[in-house]
């Protein structure tokens, strides 16, 4: 009897010491190490809208075949060596990047919409640009113009665009990416419009906030999709198994 | 275990953690009164005031700078109008910033604006990091956990920071 007591007093040991070694370790949500695979591979915080108002993560840039796309800013002193900052996890791929793309896909065509600046308010571009210069350095970049005749198409969030030259066609683009939709959609926005004072403008706008993202738990549930294009026209889409 | 633990619900929330936070438009903190953890701008303590979220960003800079002095975070808290982002550290000036035009400010939650700045605190702290920016990532994420309005924090807040660390834990590379 003696004998199964010290097995007993052993195994509590144990157990109480496993318990404990667990109890101090931070949780790692056992799903990401079979979920979040697009988030895995996506390489690139540029976003793509589709039909003027989704708007989806990219797992590559379509600036990828030019070598040295990431430092084409790098005479105007962009934030450089940023931490990244926090936001809501898949409304935006979060990666330590100094600017990121908008691109279109309109009519099947493949277009570079607008470029943002990382962690730069949107209202305070001219003090990176004074004179819209990050238009002129993408056009030696690609070898390929903006153009008037493909005006952007976005109805919503206007204030975050500051293209006014129109769109650039991504004639160079013959590769395969995935995407994945964001949990951040505009969708009208949400709550009152809050006026605020835009220095770009120097006027004051008024916003509204976008709706709340997507809830994490649905938002992984859902497939991205393969984008085959050839010289920048879409010519195969499908749902892929990666989520 | 923590991970085996159910979120607090909304009415369990205002339950255990009792009340609104208000402060006036100086960013001055005049006490808690009522149920909720939202923040409130008033003149009084019990004046009805209007909720943050609605706030201009004059005031809610200085309340966010309010409560971010109180946590040890220095300077100021800045105004940005970004697309979606909550907050952001700048190491070029040391200062933090919060997206006026984000969720933070609009969801209006007083623990989830703790906890995002204990995260952008742990930047600030750490400003020319030696180490990796994965590594800085994943250390911050420990620093936001560990604080005690981690265990206040929306679903929201909670589920993503988990899952961001999850992903840094599983994608980085370690040097043994």
């Amino acid at each position: 009897m003696k004998k199964y007591s010290y097995l007993l007093l052993i195994f509590l040991l144990i157990n109480g010491t496993v318990s404990f070694i667990e109890a101090q370790q931070f949780p790692i949500p056992k799903d990401v190490y079979t979920a979040f695979e697009f988030l895995k591979k996506s390489k690139t915080s540029d976003m793509l809208y589709i039909n003027d108002t989704v708007v989806y993560l990219m797992s590559n840039s379509p600036l990828e075949v030019f070598p040295g796309y990431k430092d084409i800013y790098e005479s105007h002193n962009l934030p450089q060596n940023l931490p990244l900052p926090s936001m809501p996890l898949g409304s935006r791929v979060n990666l330590p990047d100094t600017y990121y793309v908008i691109w279109c896909l309109k009519d099947s065509i493949l277009y570079l919409s607008d470029i943002n600046i990382s962690r730069a308010s949107f209202c305070d571009y001219k003090s990176f640009f004074p004179n819209n210069e990050q238009y002129i350095l993408m056009e030696k970049l690609t070898k390929v113009k903006f153009d008037k005749k493909y005006p952007l198409p976005y109805k919503n969030e206007l204030y975050l665009y500051h293209n006014t030259i129109g769109m650039m066609p991504a004639t160079w683009y013959n590769d395969t990416i995935l995407i994945k939709i964001s949990r951040g959609q505009y969708l009208g926005g949400q709550g009152k419009e809050l006026p605020i004072f835009c220095s770009d403008l120097n006027d004051t706008i008024r916003i509204k906030r976008p709706a709340p993202p997507m809830e994490l738990d649905k938002w992984k549930k859902i497939a991205s999709e393969e984008l085959v294009f050839k010289n920048g026209r879409l010519i195969s889409r499908k749902t892929t198994d990666i989520y | 275990m923590a991970s085996s633990l159910p979120a607090l619900s909304e009415s369990e929330q205002k339950s255990c953690n009792g009340e609104s936070f208000v402060y006036d438009q100086s960013g001055a903190f005049l006490g808690e009164r009522g149920t909720g953890n939202d923040i409130i701008i008033a003149s009084t303590l019990y004046e009805a005031g209007y909720a943050l979220s609605t706030a201009s960003p004059d005031i809610v800079s200085r309340v966010m700078t309010t409560i971010g002095n109180n946590m040890g975070i220095v300077g100021t808290i800045g105004i940005t109008y970004e697309n979606r982002i909550y907050a952001y550290h700048d190491p070029n000036n040391g200062r933090i910033y919060v997206n006026y035009n984000g969720d933070l400010v609009s969801n209006n939650n007083y623990y989830d604006i703790v906890s995002i700045l204990r995260y952008e605190q742990y930047h600030q702290m750490t400003i020319g990091y030696s180490t990796t920016w994965e590594q800085n990532e994943y250390q911050a994420f420990i620093y936001q956990m560990n604080d005690p309005s981690f265990q206040n924090v929306s679903w929201n807040v909670r589920n993503e920071t988990v899952t961001n660390f999850g992903l840094l834990h599983v994608n980085q590379t370690y040097n043994p």
